[in-house]
């Protein structure tokens, strides 16, 4: 599923609390199968942009096109909500309301008149791509630790079947381990659509970022400032990045060390930590060998 | 949502009632509340309304909050008005049909109660936007201190008003978010069935329930780790004390209900 | 110096302190890590008097903290920074966050102003001082309740995960904040989840299923393979850079912890 945005703004209506978070001039082109990852200060409008993207709130100006066409007002003039999009919000856990585990899992698919059987079947699916059992069904959403509940917060998202996937900070207030945890599956789920999933991910980690992005926008101030591929926006743009509150990931600070130091830039294929210092070693053992 | 919300939004300005003693409103209040309720003629309620909007023009408060604030209650004005005239019964029939029969006096009624519904409303929400929480709470300390002889618990239960104002816009944006992200789980609030109506609000109840209990739970953590205590012993940075026009305010009020009951008398 | 002698705490039926004993001396800058639910929390809850332990005692300078009366002493000695920049706005603007605290502790109303400004002044937030906390961002919110603790010379702060709701500039500033108080002579108590926050850190305590399983130097902890991998921790990239030379026969010393030394190493013994 493609995604665009067309000269989209969004304007809060004459109030004082959200004002900072509007929306000006954005256009952006989301292509199926990417990993997009969005990066930029608090209130910098990200939160704005994934409510635009789902087809919570409508554009005040510009337009929103799923596959080349434009989504439409409904009749009453409000946002269409887009199914084949997923949207996990901040801290999804808690939206989790049911007494088990079970009964909030098939709460979405129930909602838009999914049949029990093909329901259950993505249920069993759905805890396992996350990494729990059928053993949970039955508990309470409350018993579970901090990292198991966003687990299946995530999972209630996925059992709707997305197309494309949009996470606000889904590893937030998480142990590293926590953290790993849910990278992993969305990335699990990324990979298991073979192409045809799309994952859009907020974060404010940069190693993060780096690690998983095929592609990086940038807001700044309610605007895209950059679009870009990690590799040539963290090299190219990184005194920019800084003046916008953001960082660089690890892996591009130790590749500009080096630079500085040895005169030697390191060209690199990815920011992934592996391949950088898979390269970084190489360097230094040829370095090595010529002393 | 949050633009609904006037209750606990202090609008900042150099307005007179900006400057004024929280005591001194809260006391001008009361007394202005008992003589818009002796109201009983038109001379009064033309009286009371001219009133009202000056109060507000002087407020320097842009008239939109004030608007904004009457939202949640127009349903119920709008109740209360049609009660009225399906309802009660007069002298001067001027519509029947079948069992259904309208009267002068039930509209006229109607439009009063109405109205004496928007004037205390509007002159309470003067109070709470042109007064922080906080100042509020401590002049509502001050006036009912005499309670304390009563061993009621005072000073927290003012601490516990102020925060209750302070967070509700912080409760109100957390509600919002709520309700987005329900509905990108697939709930639908457009249906009709008042039955399917109430169940689609429990995703909405449940959550928020949960983490208001969360946030409270962390804010006595915040308000006892600073040293808060029983709330005894603490010295007060502001400490009030009335100006002429705090007197002036609530001699003003005190002549209003006597104006206002000369005009129930003479209009009676 | 603050002290827990044999502290045992459980919620209902689970212990989540078991038999701690542990000293921190004035001047410390020391990192508390460890997984979710390790009694992290549990601890700086303790130190303040939030909660009280079912078993030992925690003393605060020499007051106990199951003593209500000592409480309030305690708790202006140790000032709390939470998680939740939200949470912990209480008031409706900024001057009066600070001016709540002393009011508290009841310090002379005539001094109040110029103690609230000064505090302000040292955390960057005086410009903002009749706004209220919508308007703020997580971390100028953090910096606020940092000036409203700072307003009480406190000798301890304890920063309980106060980094993890913030975007990279927001934390990178109260961590610095951090590092400046610290040589102002604060003791500082740090609980984090991310790695390289630990490198500024003194001493490092690494917990787990309320137990203390290391205690030591950023370096000596680090260093400790056995403590990194079955505690959950994450390596920082220097260590894992280290750790790869190391392979192929370069050998960084201990205590150089970060990128830059890693670099500047190589190229001076190049």
């Amino acid at each position: 599923m493609d995604i665009k945005l067309e000269r989209a703004s969004f304007i809060y209506r004459n109030s004082s609390i959200n004002s900072h978070e509007s929306l000006r001039n954005i256009n952006i082109s989301i292509e199926t199968g990417k990993w997009i990852s969005v990066i930029g200060h608090t209130g910098s409008g990200k939160s704005t942009l994934m409510k635009l993207l789902k087809g919570l709130i409508a554009p005040t100006t510009g337009h929103l096109l799923i596959n080349g066409r434009v989504n439409e007002l409904s009749k009453k003039g409000k946002a269409q909500i887009i199914n084949d999009i997923g949207l996990v919000f901040q801290y999804p856990e808690h939206q989790l309301f049911e007494t088990t585990v079970i009964k909030d899992l098939v709460f979405g698919p129930k909602n838009q008149g999914i049949e029990m059987k093909e329901v259950n079947k993505r249920a069993e699916e759905m805890i396992k791509l996350v990494g729990l059992s059928e053993e949970y069904f039955l508990k309470a959403p409350l018993q579970l630790s901090g990292g198991e509940k966003r687990r299946v917060a995530i999972a209630t998202v996925l059992m709707m079947n997305p197309k494309v996937l949009i996470l606000d900070e889904p590893t937030a207030g998480l142990d590293p381990l926590g953290s790993k945890l849910i990278l992993q599956l969305i990335h699990d789920w990324y990979k298991a659509g073979g192409g045809h999933r799309t994952v859009i991910f907020v974060t404010h980690e940069m190693n993060e970022v780096a690690e998983y992005s095929d592609e990086v926008l940038v807001m700044n101030n309610g605007e895209i400032a950059f679009q870009e591929r990690p590799l040539s926006l963290f090299q190219n743009h990184d005194y920019e990045l800084k003046e916008f509150g953001l960082d660089i990931p690890d892996t591009v600070k130790l590749l500009q060390l080096i630079e500085q130091r040895f005169g030697d830039y390191i060209e690199v294929a990815s920011l992934q930590e592996e391949v950088v210092l898979k390269e970084v070693i190489a360097y230094f053992k040829k370095q090595g060998a010529e002393i | 949502m949050i633009e609904n919300v006037l209750i606990g939004q202090f609008i900042d300005a150099s307005s007179i009632f900006h400057r004024l003693d929280p005591r001194s409103k809260l006391i001008s209040l009361f007394f202005i509340v008992i003589a818009f309720l002796l109201i009983d003629n038109i001379a009064g309620y033309l009286l009371a309304s001219f009133l009202v909007v000056v109060c507000i023009t002087c407020s320097q408060i842009p008239l939109r909050f004030f608007l904004k604030g009457l939202k949640p209650i127009l349903f119920i004005l709008a109740f209360t008005v049609i009660y009225h005239i399906l309802f009660t019964k007069g002298e001067n029939l001027l519509f029947q049909y079948g069992v259904l029969s309208i009267y002068k006096e039930s509209i006229i009624d109607g439009v009063r109660i109405v109205l004496r519904i928007l004037l205390l409303v509007l002159i309470t929400s003067l109070l709470t936007l042109t007064t922080k929480p906080l100042d509020l709470a401590h002049g509502f300390e001050i006036l009912c201190k005499p309670l304390k002889r009563l061993h009621f618990p005072v000073e927290q239960f003012s601490l516990m008003l102020a925060i209750t104002l302070r967070f509700i816009p912080t409760i109100v944006m957390e509600l919002d978010k709520i309700i987005d992200a329900q509905k990108a789980r697939g709930v639908n609030f457009e249906d009709k069935s008042f039955v399917k109506k109430v169940f689609s609000y429990i995703p909405i109840i449940v959550p928020l329930l949960f983490t208001s209990i969360q946030r409270a739970e962390n804010l006595a953590n915040a308000i006892d780790a600073r040293a808060y205590g029983d709330g005894s012993g603490r010295t007060r940075f502001k400490v009030l004390h009335f100006e002429n026009r705090d007197y002036l305010v609530i001699g003003a009020s005190l002549l209003l209900v006597g104006i206002f009951f000369l005009l129930r008398m003479v209009g009676g | 110096m603050l002290s827990f002698d044999n502290v045992s705490f459980a919620y209902g039926q689970h212990l989540v302190l078991k038999n701690i004993s542990l000293q921190i001396n004035e001047g410390e800058f020391l990192t508390i890590v460890g997984p979710n639910g390790s009694g992290k929390s549990t601890l700086s809850k303790l130190v303040n008097g939030l909660i009280q332990p079912h078993l030992g005692q925690v003393l605060v300078d020499g007051l106990m903290t199951q003593k209500p009366k000592s409480l309030r002493e305690i708790r202006r000695l140790v000032g709390l920074i939470f998680q939740n920049p939200d949470d912990q706005f209480i008031t409706t603007t900024v001057f009066d966050e600070v001016i709540f605290g002393l009011e508290n502790i009841g310090v002379d109303p005539d001094n109040m102003k110029l103690i609230a400004e000064d505090a302000l002044k040292k955390v960057d937030m005086l410009s903002y001082k009749g706004v209220e906390p919508h308007k703020l961002s997580g971390g100028q919110k953090q910096r606020v309740a940092i000036a409203a603790i700072l307003a009480m010379k406190p000798k301890y702060i304890v920063f309980d995960e106060s980094t993890a709701m913030l975007d990279p500039e927001g934390r990178q500033n109260i961590i610095t904040l951090m590092q400046q108080l610290h040589t102002e002579g604060i003791t500082i108590i740090h609980i984090t989840h991310h790695m390289e926050e630990v490198l500024v850190a003194t001493r490092v305590l690494v917990l787990k299923d309320g137990l203390i399983v290391a205690d030591g130097t950023p370096s000596a902890i680090f260093h400790n393979s056995s403590v990194i991998e079955s505690n959950e921790l994450e390596m920082p990239l220097a260590l894992k850079l280290k750790q790869c030379l190391r392979s192929t026969g370069i050998k960084v010393p201990e205590q150089i912890m970060t990128l830059e030394g890693v670099v500047d190493y190589l190229w001076t013994s190049n």
